[in-house]
């Protein structure tokens, strides 16, 4: 969206938790975590609870919405599922992101080429 | 973008609801580290080692939560609110301070509000009409003189002629008549008005009750007997009762039916005459609608048909802008097709195309029409001007304070400085401050508007009575004006003193006694705050004084006649229906009942009374030997008087002779005119013996009398003729009075005498023509006083700042006066180094001001009267005031200097 310009850190931890909630469904924070160390293959050991600035910040910005519900072992636990505005900012920023890195890809390219 | 204000939205929901949010999101926690203790546990961990692990894992809970609730709350506000906490404990525990820059500042604002208030009623209020910015006054231009008003039938050819999408309607003046409700003894006085059947659907204006009149009440002449009352009246006369339609009412003797109310707020389209109740236009001749005097008193024949009698003023609605210029083009087209009928009549070619200029223009009219507005909207621009510069002063004043605190609080303010506050954030905190001042003012000072708006309101309006003619209140605008100022002159009187106390040497701030800490910048601003409060207020003093003199000069004007000792009764023998034999007979014994009550010299009848306006402007007057030039018009205001008139109101003959019994009705016409008269039409010859007329030479100047002037005294006098009453006997006015005493002391028993000859004869009011004369200057009372009292605020003002500031600058340089003494200077000449200090901040402001008042009197040269606006006295004194008062004013913190005691004073470094 325009005129907001997160730093690259914190935009993709925003992107991979709405990619994530976009793909798994509703989750709980513990779940988000795991799932995005998984999907990094452990390569993104990142403490779990940096999560948690990025899930308020979505919650803000109505991207996404929580709720308290019962995880599969019967605990207690809030549940963060992506809404709507969510699922099309999700679409611009995967849509600008492979553009950008794209470009930085080429540019990466011809410099390494061009020395 | 969305997202971005959604943040700020729960940001603040969060800010505002925090609590509950954080032990909602320490459960989130718990919960994760649950979930990760566990997963440990399964991977095989012991439970101790699994909880230590899943802590590391999880990161630092005190971290997490912090940033959670930093990222719940808008710092801005966040800070804000404790900026405006801090800055009200600050405020209280100096309550001298506070208290004396509210009160300071509340006078100014108040001041403000109160003339805006009254600003908006008078010059911004539209009318309470729908779309009131369609509507539109129809005026001929013309080269020379009209009424500006329009016959019945000019308006009817107008109206049925073209084709105006919004309609076109026409109404008469607000006059008073005489209204009985059915059932009841007393009668009263009404504002009544004319109007065609367009005209509340032109305005849009619908029923409170009941319903308006309508195009169906206005067809045949004397055939509507229908009223509508106004709410207000309503609500005066009725009390709101819901029965009120379908009652019957005497206006001027016909019995109308009352068959709607009006809206709220709507009392017609004349600021300062309110309608009680409106007529058909059709009801002219049955509710004795009669303006017009003519000199053989036959006026009795209906209006309606008549050409010659204009006496409608006619509003059209069309958008501005093509609308506008399509119904303007319209209406001239029907219009220029009378003209050149009318335009062939005329024998002068010169006079005929002249004649054939004449066009019709369509005039803005959302805000209604209102005397009012002109007379009173220089004047008030000019009180807008001063009121304003008095709130100028006053911030320079609470500048002042506020720098002289600024001192004192020097080493809060380095302390804050040196642990880290930032400049900013120091200068929003003192701006919070000045605000949080100015807003307390507002609120006090909208409670001084209420008041003061209302007393303005009253003033104006004269001793008239009857309901004032401005609305002026509290309203949307006027709160948010006040509002607009409140932050405004916190900013104006804060922000200077915030820069410049947060620009601190923090070395020397901070040891115990700093000597003089940022040298003399901080009192050169203060000096020249107190320099240029002494400019301001020149300006306002001059003002003030040019008022106070023009009225004088207003007050002292030659009236003509003899003003004092005269009592004016407005009778109203038209509405009591009269036959002309009654009249006769109820002329003489008016004249000789009130003679006989003790006070009274004697006692003349005239048709219009001396301070009213005589309406007739005949038409088409000739006098003989005076040649018009092309299109003029001949415009003489006639009165008819009875006998010993002259002598009764103190006008003198200055040639020829007074009107006697041998001029009756069987006598040739006599008229005897003013000098006004002979020195525009006769110019250098003689006007006794020449003769004047419509149509044929048939009245005779017998004689010529000084010019009287009392309705309009700062007018030039209008040409007038008077008639005898002997010679046509019509309904009359005025009784004019003179008596040998006060004649205030006179007035009830005239106005016995007067009432006991006839119950039948409404009197309307008796009043001394002296207290006419005052009341015509209302207005320039009204302004006099008003920039009199602005004027003394802003000197008190003034003086006030320049105490304090000579005073402060007195403290501070104890130490140095006591050196000064030790080593021998004279008291004398120490007491002469502060007044000169203090002279040379004054001559400062005076040398700065004087331009300034130069450059700004010119504004004001049309609102004053018999002197030049650079008037020399009047500046010079007002000079000479401004010095006085600040010697005065600089005099105590002098004497203060004279008497330090070296000892004490060395002693106290």
């Amino acid at each position: 969206m325009p005129g907001e310009k997160p730093g690259i850190l914190q935009g993709t931890l925003d992107l991979m938790v709405l990619k994530t909630l976009e793909t798994m469904g509703p989750q709980h924070g513990y779940g988000i975590a795991r799932r995005i160390e998984q999907i990094s293959e452990d390569a993104l050991q990142l403490n779990q609870g940096t999560i948690y600035p990025s899930l308020t910040r979505l919650l803000q910005k109505k991207w996404i919405s929580a709720e308290w519900g019962t995880s599969e072992n019967n605990r207690k636990a809030k549940f963060y599922s992506i809404t709507r505005a969510g699922r099309k900012q999700l679409a611009h920023e995967a849509r600008s992101w492979e553009r950008i890195s794209g470009v930085i890809g080429r540019v990466l390219k011809t410099v390494a080429s061009g020395e | 973008m969305m997202g971005w204000l959604w943040m700020l939205v729960s940001r603040i929901r969060g800010w505002l609801w925090g609590r509950s949010a954080n032990e909602d999101f320490a459960r989130e926690l718990a919960s994760h580290l649950e979930m990760l203790t566990q997963e440990n546990v399964r991977r095989g961990m012991a439970p101790e080692e699994a909880r230590r692990a899943a802590r590391v894992r999880l990161g630092g809970m005190t971290q997490i939560g912090e940033q959670h609730r930093e990222m719940q709350t808008v710092p801005f506000l966040e800070t804000l609110a404790q900026d405006i906490r801090y800055g009200l404990r600050t405020l209280r525990k100096s309550p001298g301070f506070t208290s004396v820059a509210v009160l300071t500042l509340a006078l100014g604002i108040g001041a403000n509000s109160a003339i805006f208030s009254v600003f908006d009623g008078v010059m911004l209020a539209s009318l309470p009409v729908e779309r009131p910015q369609e509507l539109q006054k129809i005026r001929e231009e013309a080269r020379t003189r009209t009424s500006g008003r329009f016959s019945y039938l000019e308006f009817q050819r107008l109206r049925d002629g073209t084709h105006v999408s919004g309609g076109m309607a026409a109404m008469s003046r607000v006059v008073d008549a005489d209204l009985r409700v059915d059932g009841e003894r007393e009668q009263e006085l009404a504002k009544m008005q004319l109007v065609s059947g367009e005209y509340f659907v032109v305005l849009g204006v619908y029923p409170a009750l009941g319903r308006m009149l309508t195009p169906d009440d206005d067809l045949t002449m004397d055939g509507h007997p229908v009223a509508v009352i106004s709410s207000s009246y309503w609500q005066r006369r009725f009390g709101g009762a819901m029965d009120v339609v379908g009652k019957g009412i005497t206006l001027n003797g016909a019995h109308l039916t009352i068959v709607g109310v009006g809206p709220r707020k709507f009392t017609g389209v004349w600021m300062e005459e309110p309608v009680d109740v409106w007529v058909p236009l059709m009801m002219q001749t049955d509710v004795r609608y009669a303006q017009h005097y003519s000199a053989s008193g036959d006026d009795t024949k209906p209006w309606i048909p008549q050409e010659g009698i204009r006496w409608l003023d006619i509003i059209l609605r069309a958008k501005p802008g093509e609308e506008a210029t399509t119904a303007a083009a319209s209406v001239n087209s029907v219009y220029q097709q009378w003209v050149a009928r009318k335009a062939e009549t005329i024998g002068d070619s010169e006079e005929r195309k002249l004649f054939l200029q004449r066009k019709l223009v369509l005039d803005p009219f959302s805000r209604g029409s209102s005397s009012v507005r002109r007379e009173f909207g220089g004047p008030l621009f000019v009180l807008m001007g001063m009121v304003g510069l008095v709130l100028l002063i006053a911030c320079a004043n609470i500048a002042n304070l506020l720098l002289a605190r600024g001192e004192a609080r020097q080493r809060e303010i380095a302390v804050r400085l040196s642990i880290g506050a930032g400049r900013f954030r120091l200068i929003r905190q003192l701006l919070v401050e000045s605000l949080l001042l100015s807003g307390m003012a507002a609120a006090l000072g909208l409670l001084v508007a209420q008041w003061s708006s209302g007393l303005l309101v009253r003033l104006a309006s004269g001793i008239g009575g009857g309901p004032p003619p401005i609305r002026a209140g509290l309203d949307a605008p006027v709160l948010l004006f006040t509002s607009g100022l409140a932050v405004a002159t916190g900013i104006l009187f804060g922000l200077a003193p915030a820069l410049r106390m947060t620009r601190v040497e923090l070395s020397a701030a901070l040891k115990a006694r700093a000597f003089q800490v940022h040298g003399n910048s901080r009192i050169s601003l203060t000096k020249m705050l107190v320099a240029s409060q002494v400019a301001l207020s020149l300006l306002l003093v001059v003002g003030a004084g040019l008022f106070g003199r023009s009225l004088r000069n207003l007050m002292h004007v030659d009236s003509g006649f003899d003003r004092q000792h005269l009592l004016t009764v407005r009778i109203d023998t038209k509405s009591a229906g009269y036959s002309k034999a009654e009249l006769s007979t109820i002329y003489q014994r008016l004249v000789e009942r009130v003679e006989t009550v003790p006070g009274v010299r004697s006692v003349a009848i005239a048709a219009c009374g001396l301070s009213d306006q005589c309406y007739n402007f005949e038409d088409g007057l000739q006098i003989e030997g005076y040649e018009a030039h092309a299109g003029e018009q001949i415009l003489v205001q006639g009165n008819i008087v009875g006998p010993k008139y002259f002598s009764t109101v103190g006008m003198q003959l200055v040639e020829g002779r007074d009107f006697s019994e041998l001029d009756t009705e069987k006598t040739p016409i006599v008229a005897i005119v003013n000098e006004a008269l002979v020195g525009r039409y006769f110019a250098g010859r003689s006007a006794v013996g020449q003769r004047f007329g419509s149509g044929k030479y048939d009245r005779q100047i017998i004689g010529v009398v000084r010019d009287s002037r009392v309705s309009s005294i700062q007018e030039a006098p209008v040409p007038m003729a008077y008639y005898f009453l002997g010679q046509g006997i019509p309904p009359t006015e005025a009784i004019e009075v003179r008596t040998v005493a006060d004649p205030h002391w006179s007035e009830a028993e005239v106005r016995k005498a007067a009432a006991e000859v006839d119950p039948n004869l409404p009197i309307r009011s008796v009043m001394a023509v002296s207290d006419q004369v005052r009341d015509n200057l209302t207005e320039e009372r009204l302004v006099a006083f008003l920039t009199s009292a602005f004027g003394g605020l802003a000197l008190g003002l003034a003086c006030f700042g320049l105490y304090g500031v000579m005073s402060y600058a007195v403290a501070r340089r104890t130490s140095e006066l006591g050196i000064r003494i030790a080593l021998g200077a004279s008291a004398r000449q120490l007491l002469w180094g502060v007044l000169l200090e203090s002279l040379a901040l004054v001559g400062l402001g005076v040398a700065v001001g004087l331009p300034a008042v130069f450059a700004a009197s010119r504004f004001l040269s049309r609102m004053l009267y018999g002197l030049s606006p650079n008037d020399p006295l009047t500046i010079s004194g007002a000079t000479l005031i401004l010095v006085a008062v600040a010697v005065l004013a600089a005099f105590i913190p002098a004497r203060r200097a004279m008497r330090v005691d070296p000892m004490v004073a060395l002693r106290y470094e």
